[in-house]
């Protein structure tokens, strides 16, 4: 702020939106709430458009060969009104509905990981040498395509909505109007999480197990969910007109898949939320048996919103459950006519504040999830622990709340003992050294001198993990070495032009090239600039010795010895390790104080084979990795949440095996081969990973599977 | 992949079982027999495509009735089998093998794989009985010409798309449009005329091959075809003892046909179904297709050089012809980079609306249910038809002179099963025990399991080459599930018999096996009364 300013700078900025897309209501219930009014963060210089600091709308329309003009919302008419009247013939209002709903979606996303979010960079070759380029704002084209479709390109960086003519048929709409998809609160919010999470985890677009892809459109729809029912007023409206009986999921429950049916995507969520018998809507019961039998991504991603959604009506039942003893004074019924209306505000009030903290239960998981190949199970691990981290003491049961409904439809992590919370939580540092050390013990008690054999361990000598002590020790001093001495320098080339990106660091009490966290009220780009130096002197500390022994127990392969040689090494005995980047995040500490913690994501690669005889010869063929005719690339890796203050990791979540491990790798290739539901009787099986795909558009479109 | 294994010929050969090396057209001993009240269905190996002539038992023993169900592959799919195959001998063997006469000839759908080899040079002086047709065909039909035209127009417009793409250079995605145009049309796409495209050659979409094939087994029989609807009453097969035939689909509703939906039904303006107008195409007045009023839109061309607004476009987005260069590693992109503007492709999507016309062909197949006589086995023959056209079969009975007949009741006496679509994605409904959809699980029920047999009409080598897109055919999960649910009876174009999957009942394989014939032109099932 250059110049001193005569009046404070407002905080937020209200804008108009629809609530329910009117062209396609389902009912005239509906109609009376059709407009409300958000408030959005307030950005200074907001150019027309609107071109922003993370969005901007570009408002051209290929398909009608024409370009629309940009709105300016800084103009004082509409910066009075709120923004332009809601109006499905005025394009300039479908880009404010844009803009202001994406800005939302990210403010939800930012409260709930602890810091700025960024876009996935753009990548391209130039030459030999790959590019990484910083995209500073996501495009938004609001009438893209002439289809009952709307998609996030990660390739553009961008978010295409269609629109298209409502036919006869459909009778919730008159024959020959224009439906439009930007004007549905559910979908922008819905394509701008895909956008956002391809910012956090961009390897989640692949589709290398059931849940994959099932995950990244079950995680847009929640977001979208919860992020309506947390609009004052929007409730209130609805929990009046739908007196019910007790069970008040009903009521909920029902509004869901209105909104869902209102917004056009009501296909997914219907089944599992409820079902009309004999015209009166009944929920569900959640059925554990119906996750194994389904596989299609559709099916199965509204499986796991089911699973949120039940846990959210869980704990909104016990919040209100005061509320109705007060009100029917014990009885149990409620009087006839309509319900009291402060009743009515205060069971809107614990639905609003319900749905908030379990969107960002749901977001902050995120960061808890590991690297590739993400499952419903493991996704619960992450919401658990990461809803822990932040609080241990939990009044409201939400913990349970979740573990009990996902249990309810049959989602379980592998690999655990049991469901009960203390088993659901990540390992930590202690954790995972404890691990190996047993491990290790118990493998030079059989009499293995060497690992190498069945499970095909890192040729490391067993046993030379050493006693928790001295392993709780070195690792202790491992850590501490990355915080406070520079990193070795950096051979590797792609991580070397990571550093050299970056301006030198201005005056600081700590020597260069340490891990250093990030501040918060840095900008934007230089966030960016600075994850990926920070990801490159990680790198490079990774090929220490200190390091390369703790990397045993996080799940990583440093040491290629004799393993399968079609993991990916660039150099002659140790595998590549792809640090995605190091980023900083606030979070409540234990004492409600603000902590910082360090997201580190590590993946490493494999080529794979579709024929296993012709795996097994790869593996032993120097050099294979870098083979081009391989079928597939099986990835692994961890996420590690570091504390830069007590410098201690905090919590190690692996993939399943590492990836050196031969049974993920053979599950992978089943997948592929027998399970992986093609988009269409044409597609080849490597059609999902191929460079110029664009997974989201077969996911959203009509025509597809 | 081939999961089936090679048989061992010296150790499986039975006594009945022959393997004849070399082609005998018209070898005597080769003519196709039926046991007394039964069929014998002869799977001629074209290539990647269906050919079927069964013959079932007749008024006199000596004469059968010979039933031919489409005749056509993918060219260049014979060449890819081990014993490469030419359709010319195929034709003059099904001439040798019913004396130049089929009581009935059957097309299930006009698909190039379907119906390509019909043609006077195949089959000279070729006489049918009677030509069967799905009801989609019949030129009195309302629905059927509903249905004709949104495919006339949809045809031409992405004849048009693919010139377009073309001229673009947008070689991938035309590359796709041309393989599913050349199902439909039967030759290849480029010397078509679409709704504005005039090539040179200027061939007109309503005489492609596939039309000159319809229209040659027309004329080879006397009167008109016959057009079958489903769940009318059970029709006897002309020339046939007890055998009778039931039409299970395609439905009459066009929803379950059209997969798409609504696209292709309204547009902007112009009153065609295919799709708006395809980039780069030359003037017209946008005002007619835009959705939105005339004041607020800026015609394109005119957008980056509008006094107002022309900044923002040019800063935000570029003209077509204004070449961004990429930015410096670590450095922010380009306000206007190309690599973010919308193209052809993302506008309009021809590769959807191609897809969707070819399973809308594929989904007006007509599926027939052949019973060897009232009460007995059942061979289904399912053409393309995909999960539309499997799923009306329920909606109604037949009435079969007084008794009802229900669907799952043929499905469950059914034996033999033509595997849909070379055993592709969405074409074989897997279904669940207890279902009451048509799905695999409801065929050959009880005592038929143990004899229950599937016929894929599929040249993997040639589906998965390149440089044409990689077709899964079979789909190995739904290989998977017919090999479990036939105990490993499966019969592949591309593969010679079966060796006995472990596991199995040997006496059951042995009943199995004496059954078949296996020749480098077809195989031959024999299916007792």
């Amino acid at each position: 702020m250059a110049q001193a300013k005569d009046y404070p700078s407002p905080s937020v900025r209200r804008l108009r939106i629809f609530s329910f897309d009117p062209a396609l209501a389902a009912q005239y219930d509906l109609a009376g709430v059709s407009g409300v009014t958000i408030e959005i963060p307030w950005e200074d210089n907001l150019k027309p458009g609107p071109v922003g600091e993370y969005i901007e709308v570009i408002d051209i329309d290929p398909g009608s060969e024409a370009a629309y003009a940009p709105v300016d919302l800084n103009e004082p008419a509409l910066l009075a009104t709120d923004g332009l009247q809601p109006s499905e013939s005025d394009p300039r209002f479908h880009q404010q509905m844009c803009y202001a709903v994406a800005m939302k979606t990210i403010e939800h996303f930012e409260r709930a990981l602890g810091r700025k979010a960024l876009w996935s960079s753009h990548r391209s070759e130039q030459g030999t040498r790959f590019t990484e380029n910083y995209v500073p704002r996501l495009r938004i084209f609001p009438h893209a395509l002439r289809q009952q479709n709307a998609f996030y390109s990660p390739r553009k960086k961008a978010l295409l909505f269609g629109y298209f003519s409502s036919s006869a048929k459909d009778g919730r709409s008159t024959p020959g109007t224009t439906v439009f998809t930007c004007l549905s609160h559910d979908i922008i919010a819905h394509e701008t999480t895909h956008a956002l999470l391809d910012g956090v985890h961009p390897r989640f677009n692949e589709p290398v197990n059931e849940d994959v892809l099932a995950f990244h459109e079950a995680f847009a729809d929640i977001v979208a969910l919860f992020q309506h029912f947390s609009y004052p007023g929007v409730l209130r409206d609805q929990i009046a007109r739908t007196r019910g009986d007790l069970a008040r999921q009903s009521v909920l429950g029902q509004l869901a898949q209105q909104f869902a049916l209102a917004s056009g995507r009501g296909d997914a969520l219907r089944s599992y939320l409820g079902k009309v018998v004999d015209g009166v809507w009944t929920p569900v019961k959640p059925d554990p048996t119906v996750l194994q039998q389904t596989s299609e991504p559709h099916d199965r991603g509204a499986i796991l919103v089911a699973a949120v959604f039940g846990a959210f009506t869980k704990v909104y039942q016990a919040r209100t459950r005061d509320l109705f003893r007060i009100a029917t004074e014990g009885t149990g019924v409620l009087r006839q006519g309509d319900i009291h209306p402060d009743l009515v505000g205060r069971l809107a009030e614990e639905a609003q504040r319900a749905a908030d903290r379990a969107l960002q239960m749901c977001i902050r998981a995120i960061d808890y999830c590991p690297p590739v190949g993400i499952t419903f199970g493991s996704y619960l691990r992450a919401i658990i622990t990461a809803d822990y981290d932040m609080n241990p003491v939990d009044r409201q049961n939400w913990r349970l709340a979740f573990i009990e409904s996902f249990r309810e439809w049959g989602i379980s992590p592998q690999g655990t003992r049991s469901m009960a919370e203390d088993s659901l939580l990540w390992p930590t540092e202690q954790d995972v050294i404890q691990e190996q050390v047993k491990r290790e013990q118990a493998q030079v008690k059989h009499g293995q001198k060497r690992a190498g054999n069945e499970h095909k361990q890192a040729t490391y000598e067993l046993g030379s993990f050493g006693d928790v002590a001295s392993a709780t020790q070195r690792s202790q001093s491992a850590m501490r070495k990355i915080f406070n001495v520079a990193a070795p320098a950096q051979a590797d080339e792609f991580y070397s032009q990571k550093i050299a990106r970056a301006a030198p660091s201005q005056q600081s009490a700590k020597p260069e090239n340490v891990l250093t966290p990030a501040g918060l009220s840095m900008l934007r780009f230089d966030t960016w600039v600075d994850a990926d130096k920070q990801a490159a002197w990680f790198h490079s500390w990774l090929m220490d010795e200190d390091w390369t022994w703790l990397s045993r127990a996080l799940g990583l392969v440093v040491e290629v010895g004799n393993l399968p040689t079609t993991i990916a090494a660039r150099r002659a005995s140790r595998a590549n390790i792809e640090v995605h980047s190091v980023r900083t995040a606030m979070k409540q500490g234990v004492l409600g104080w603000p902590e910082q913690h360090m997201v580190v994501v590590l993946t490493q690669w494999r080529a794979g084979y579709f024929d296993k005889d012709k795996q097994r010869t790869k593996d032993r063929e120097p050099g294979a990795w870098k083979d081009m005719a391989r079928d597939f690339k099986y990835r692994a890796g961890c996420t590690l949440l570091i504390d830069p203050e007590g410098m201690e990791i905090r919590r190690v979540i692996r993939t399943p095996g590492t990836v050196a491990d031969e049974d993920e790798l053979d599950r992978m290739r089943r997948y592929l081969l027998d399970g992986l539901t093609p988009p269409n009787a044409f597609a080849g099986v490597g059609e999902r990973f191929g460079d110029t795909t664009e997974p989201f558009a077969f996911l959203h479109s009509h025509g597809g599977a | 992949m081939n999961v089936v294994t090679k048989s061992k010929s010296k150790a499986k050969s039975a006594p009945k079982s022959k393997k004849a090396k070399g082609k005998a057209p018209a070898d005597a001993a080769l003519a196709l027999k039926p046991p007394p009240g039964g069929a014998a269905v002869r799977m001629y190996r074209i290539g990647h495509g269906d050919c079927f002539l069964i013959a079932f038992a007749g008024e006199s023993s000596e004469k059968p009735a010979f039933v031919l169900i489409d005749c056509g592959y993918k060219p260049g799919s014979p060449g890819k089998l081990e014993q490469p195959t030419k359709v010319k001998e195929i034709a003059q063997h099904i001439i040798a093998t019913t004396g130049g006469f089929i009581d009935v000839a059957i097309v299930t759908h006009e698909h190039q794989d379907h119906v390509n080899g019909l043609t006077s040079g195949n089959f000279p002086g070729l006489k049918v009985g009677k030509v069967w047709f799905a009801w989609t065909e019949n030129p009195k039909d309302d629905i059927a010409n509903q249905l004709r035209k949104k495919f006339k127009d949809r045809l031409l417009g992405l004849i048009d798309a693919r010139a377009n793409l073309m001229g673009l250079g947008k070689n991938s995605v035309a590359d796709d449009l041309k393989w599913y145009l050349e199902f439909e049309l039967g030759e290849e796409a480029d010397e078509f005329n679409g709704n504005e495209h005039r090539p040179a050659a200027g061939k007109d979409p309503a005489a492609s091959a596939n039309k000159i094939a319809m229209k040659f087994l027309r004329d080879c029989a006397p009167g008109d075809p016959d057009y079958l609807y489903p769940h009318e009453k059970v029709r006897a097969i002309p020339g046939a003892r007890s055998a009778r035939v039931f039409a299970l689909g395609p439905p009459r509703d066009i929803d379950k046909i059209d997969d798409l939906d609504p696209i292709g039904d309204e547009t902007f303006g112009d009153d065609s179904h295919a799709m708006g107008a395809a980039a780069g195409a030359g003037t017209r007045e946008s005002s007619k297709t835009s959705p939105f009023p005339r004041r607020h839109l800026i015609p394109l061309d005119q957008a980056f050089t509008d006094s107002k607004f022309g900044d923002f476009f040019t800063n935000f987005y570029g003209a077509a012809d204004l070449v961004v260069n990429e930015a410096d590693d670590g450095k922010e992109i380009p306000t206007n980079a190309t690599w973010r503007r919308m193209t052809a492709d993302d506008a309009a999507d021809a590769g959807a609306l191609a897809l969707a016309m070819n399973n809308a062909t594929n989904n007006a197949s007509l599926v027939l249910a052949f019973e060897l006589s009232k009460g007995g086995k059942v061979l289904l023959f399912v053409g393309d038809a995909q999960a539309g056209n499997w799923r009306s079969w329920a909606d109604d009975k037949f009435d079969d002179d007084g008794t009802t007949v229900a669907v799952a009741d043929l499905l469950g006496r059914t034996v033999l099963y033509k595997v849909g679509h070379h055993g592709s994605h969405n074409a074989t409904l897997k279904g669940k025990a207890g279902s009451k959809q048509p799905s695999l699980t409801a065929m050959a029920k009880g005592e038929h399991a143990k004899e229950f047999v599937a016929m894929i009409t599929a040249v993997e080598a040639w589906a998965h080459q390149k440089p044409k897109p990689d077709w899964n055919h079979p789909l190995p999960a739904i290989k998977h599930a017919l090999l479990e649910k036939a105990g490993g009876r499966v019969l592949q174009t591309d593969s010679s018999l079966p060796s006995k999957p472990v596991g199995g009942g040997a006496a059951v394989w042995q009943a199995f096996v004496n059954r078949v014939t296996e020749t480098p032109l077809y195989f031959d099932l024999m299916i007792e009364a």
